[in-house]
């Protein structure tokens, strides 16, 4: 307490006129005032969020500032933004480096984001004018966006024409095959079997792929209004492109099945050596099939489009684990699962190779159970459940098989929708059996309605 | 409409006033010990107010600037949102509202009891113009403490601003002022902070304008004190508008 | 500087009005230099107003008032500040400026008017308090001191620059006979020491009679008596007569 008054005013007055300084010097530091820079300047042709003072970013580093921005004399002119950079980052600061505005984040701030040359290139001198990389705008973004999924939507219509005509082909091949195989006798059957399973497959994955780009096409509003992430077109075209890729190699598969199977009718007696062409042709059929419904399950699981599936009620049992669906994930929303229990007894024979077979019984069992289902909408989803004996090695294979076996028929004989139709391979446990014992031997139709119409039927 | 009259009558003589306040702060003699006893009454001792208060309006800031930077994932954002708040406005205004409540009531008061105890009639007695003496003083002294305060508060806003935020992220405080500085503009501190000079100034005419012109006694000192808060908080919130106006006229 | 002839103040036919009260009323008054003249009358009727019409802290609405030959009412800042500094003025409170020291309000006027240096104002205002009584009380806040007390310091504050004219007005009001007494005392020491011109306004007849050379009584605003106090006594005026034998009234 030696201080006297005016003391105290002489602290307070410097003390504050220190911290005011301080701020100006923190600006002027920043703005390079007192440190080495020279000056460089870019054209643009737009200079959205730019002012003067506007930060200019070398490499993500804050390397200066924007000083001026001159108007072009005429409209097909660009802007001059002259900046002034540290002279510390002039090593970086070559003649071919490009200057864009950048924004910080979805709110943030412009910057001029100013791009390291190449070691080869001379260093830009004081005043020198640096290439300029027009923004790309958000509306010009969306505006591509737009034109993607236009794109996406022609190469998957494309591709699907071709899976058809491939599937056109492979039926062909396939009959020809099956003359073949009947004139050729019983050894070569058993590939006719193959054969079919592989049609089989292929028309299921052609039906999946048209479903897809008729989702695609009735989503675009949906999917326009979430183009903001430009990470996604690139997954989009990959997935398009895969297809594209699958489809060709698909295409080519085919090519060569028709071409073994002429030389098989054309050069008979070679029996052995043909049916070993067959089998490998058929096998590669499978691969590229597979590759087919891997790329466009990629698609289906795009976050993009599982949104958008989401919302329009469809449900994707391949995404979605057992656990999750016996704990009752489709009967959220106010729906309760029908089941109806099919007997294995009934509905099964095992062909010659140990796969499961509809019987003609089976069929009309099916038939039954269908007709207790139709009071409920066509649009509700159908999850066919395949169970099997415990204790076999391969029981969920044969619970899958089962199930895939009756969703087959029932997309053929009642043209039920693919995307509401599917399988769920359950093994052995079977919750709620008639048997009781949670065991069961068979398929159970399980359609999930909701529980208005449900109580109202009941 | 003699009310209004009279009114229009006090405004011109307001007017007049404040205009022989410039006349006379330009003209030397210049009554230095008096300013300089007016600048530690006025300044030093409302150091810790503005301190504090400063402190207190920065750390509320930063969690009301965290809270909607959060919204966006832009926390980095928030100490230069906070610096561009505080030193384009909150800093001035607050420290502007502040003192015309401390200063503005003090020298109310202050040249109220002068008035109605003839101590300003025993300083012309002496030969003292005690319009220079008293009232140009004050306003010199309150245009000078303005701005230093309103550093002040900037300063320890930012500081407030910085405990807020190292508490949650531990943040240095030389990377907080950085960042916080990263968007400032020279045109952004320096209009701002000079332009409290004006709010300085109409905070001591008006409180001693009201002060010299006390009548009836001690009921009239309340009054007087009262009266400079109230019409130099708003005059002071109409000037800013204008104010702002005009710098961002000069600075676009 | 007092020219002999000229009076020391003087009023000519002064008006001044509050509203439409004439607080003063055409009044005239002389006041030749080394007299001491005390101004009487009851309560509001315009003595203190006469007073501050002399020190040019008011103006009247009519007449002149001219202190030593100048009129201050039509005098520049700086003309009138030089008039002043020839006067000293004890407020009826004391005035004293209560953010200071007692000493530092009678060492004010000579810090303002005069070229010594600190430690000789020091000792100046030292003596002057000793000269009122209050020595040792140099560096005590007014609001420490008495009414009695106060009035002291004021008037050494009144007497700092020495004035050729003493104006007080009221200056035994409100303190007790003692204390009263001791301050008629000091101003006719004054005046005995100095020569100075005092007017002093009162309503304390017995200090009254002890000061004034010369007696005047105010009455709405003019003077109805003029006189020695001898003559106010004699009075033909009831009101003059009445007020002159309330001794001690206060």
């Amino acid at each position: 307490m030696g201080m006297t008054k005016p003391a105290w005013v002489g602290v307070f007055v410097l003390g504050t006129i220190a911290l005011f300084a301080a701020g100006l010097f923190m600006i002027g530091d920043r703005r390079l005032l007192f440190t080495g820079h020279f000056e460089v300047s870019t054209t643009l042709a737009k200079v959205t969020g730019l002012e003067v003072g506007t930060r200019v970013r070398l490499a993500g580093l804050d390397a200066g500032e924007v000083l001026e921005i001159r108007v072009p004399p005429a409209p097909s002119g660009r802007f001059l933004v002259r900046m002034r950079v540290r002279e510390d980052v002039r090593p970086l600061v070559r003649t071919d480096s490009a200057c864009t505005i950048q924004t910080d984040g979805l709110v943030g701030n412009a910057f001029v984001q100013m791009s390291p040359g190449t070691d080869a290139a001379p260093l830009a001198g004081e005043g020198d004018v640096l290439h300029g990389v027009d923004p790309i705008e958000l509306a010009d973004v969306l505006r591509e966006g737009r034109e993607t999924i236009q794109l996406i939507n022609r190469r998957v219509v494309s591709l699907t024409d071709e899976v058809s005509g491939t599937l056109t082909s492979l039926t062909r091949t396939m009959d020809t095959t099956r003359e073949v195989i009947a004139t050729a006798g019983r050894r070569v059957d058993e590939f006719g079997a193959t054969g079919h399973e592989v049609l089989t497959d292929v028309r299921h994955t052609v039906g999946d792929v048209r479903v897809l780009v008729e989702r695609t096409r009735a989503g675009e509003g949906t999917v326009g209004r979430l183009l903001t992430d430009t990470a996604f077109y690139d997954r989009l075209r990959q997935v398009a492109d895969d297809a594209a890729g699958t489809a060709a190699a698909l295409r080519e598969t085919s090519e060569t099945a028709r071409t073994a199977v002429n030389d098989f009718t054309a050069a008979d007696g070679a029996g052995a050596r043909i049916t070993q062409t067959i089998r490998n042709t058929l096998a590669s059929i499978e691969e590229v099939t597979n590759d087919l419904a891997e790329g466009t399950e990629a698609l289906k699981r795009n976050f993009l489009f599982r949104g958008f599936f989401r919302d329009r009620g469809f449900f994707d049992l391949d995404a979605m684990s057992r656990e999750a669906y016996q704990a009752g994930l489709l009967e959220r929303d106010n729906r309760t699962a029908v089941r109806i229990w099919l007997d294995a007894a009934v509905l099964f024979e095992t062909d010659p190779d140990g796969g499961e077979r509809l019987t003609a019984d089976g069929r009309r069992r099916v038939d039954q159970a269908m007709a207790q289902l139709v009071q409920y909408p066509r649009d509700s989803p159908l999850v066919v459940e395949g169970y099997a004996r415990a204790g076999d090695a391969d029981t969920y294979v044969l619970s899958s098989e089962r199930a895939s076996a009756v969703r087959e028929y029932l997309l053929r004989r009642f043209r039920r929708a693919t995307t509401l139709t599917d399988t769920m391979p359950l093994g052995s446990d079977a919750v709620g059996s008639p048997r009781g014992d949670a065991t069961w031997e068979g398929v159970a139709l399980a359609m999930f309605v909701s529980n208005d119409l449900f109580r109202a039927r009941r | 409409m003699t009310v209004v009259v009279s009114w229009l009558e006090g405004v011109a003589r307001a007017a007049r006033f404040a205009g022989r306040v410039l006349a006379e702060a330009v003209r030397p003699p210049f009554e230095g010990r008096e300013t300089l006893r007016h600048l530690y009454e006025l300044g030093v001792r409302s150091v810790p107010l503005i301190a504090a208060a400063g402190f207190a309006v920065g750390v509320v800031l930063s969690m009301h600037t965290r809270s909607s930077m959060a919204r966006f994932g832009a926390e980095a954002l928030i100490p230069a949102g906070l610096a561009i708040v505080l030193i384009r406005e909150t800093g001035p205004l607050v420290s502007g509202l502040l003192l015309s409540g401390r200063i503005g009531a003090g020298i109310g008061a202050e040249l109220g009891a002068m008035k109605v105890t003839e101590q300003i009639d025993a300083l012309e007695a002496v030969a003292v113009d005690s319009f220079r003496y008293l009232v140009v003083t004050r306003v010199v002294a309150c245009v000078i403490a303005l701005p230093l305060l309103t550093t002040l508060m900037n300063f320890t806003g930012l500081l407030g601003g910085w405990v807020a935020e190292a508490l949650i992220t531990g943040m240095p405080l030389g990377t907080y002022f950085r960042q916080a500085f990263q968007p400032i503009q020279f045109t952004d501190l320096v209009p701002a902070t000079l332009k409290t000079t004006v709010f300085g100034f109409i905070i001591a005419t008006v409180a001693s304008y009201l002060g010299v012109h006390t009548t009836r006694g001690t009921e009239g000192v309340g009054l007087a004190s009262t009266r400079s808060v109230v019409t130099s908080s708003i005059l002071l919130i109409a000037t800013n508008v204008l104010l702002v106006r005009l710098i961002q006229f000069v600075y676009p | 500087m007092a020219t002999d002839g000229i009076p020391a103040v003087e009023l000519r036919h002064v008006t001044k009005r509050f509203g439409d009260r004439a607080v003063l009323d055409d009044l005239s008054l002389a006041v030749p230099a080394g007299r001491a003249v005390c101004v009487l009358g009851r309560s509001g009727t315009g003595k203190s107003v006469m007073l501050k019409h002399i020190i040019g802290l008011m103006r009247p609405d009519a007449g002149s008032v001219l202190v030593e030959g100048e009129d201050v009412a039509q005098m520049s800042p700086r003309d009138l500040a030089r008039v002043r500094q020839r006067m000293g003025m004890l407020f009826q409170h004391a005035a004293l400026f209560d953010s200071i020291t007692v000493g530092e309000n009678v060492a004010f006027p000579l810090r303002r008017h005069s070229s010594l240096p600190a430690r000789e104002i020091r000792e100046r205002a030292e003596a002057l308090l000793a000269d009122v009584g209050l020595a040792g009380e140099y560096d005590k806040m007014p609001a420490d001191l008495s009414g009695g007390m106060r009035k002291r310091a004021g008037l050494a504050r009144a007497l700092a620059l020495e004035p050729a004219i003493l104006l007080a007005d009221e200056p035994s009001t409100g303190l007790d006979p003692v204390t009263s007494g001791e301050i008629d005392r000091l101003l006719v020491a004054l005046r005995d020491r100095t020569g100075a011109t005092l007017i002093v306004v009162t309503h304390n007849i017995p200090s009254a009679r002890v000061i004034g050379d010369e007696l005047v009584f105010l009455d709405e605003g003019r003077i109805v008596a003029q006189g020695t106090a001898g003559m106010l006594d004699e009075s033909d005026i009831p009101l003059v007569r009445r007020f002159m034998q309330a001794e001690g009234a206060g």
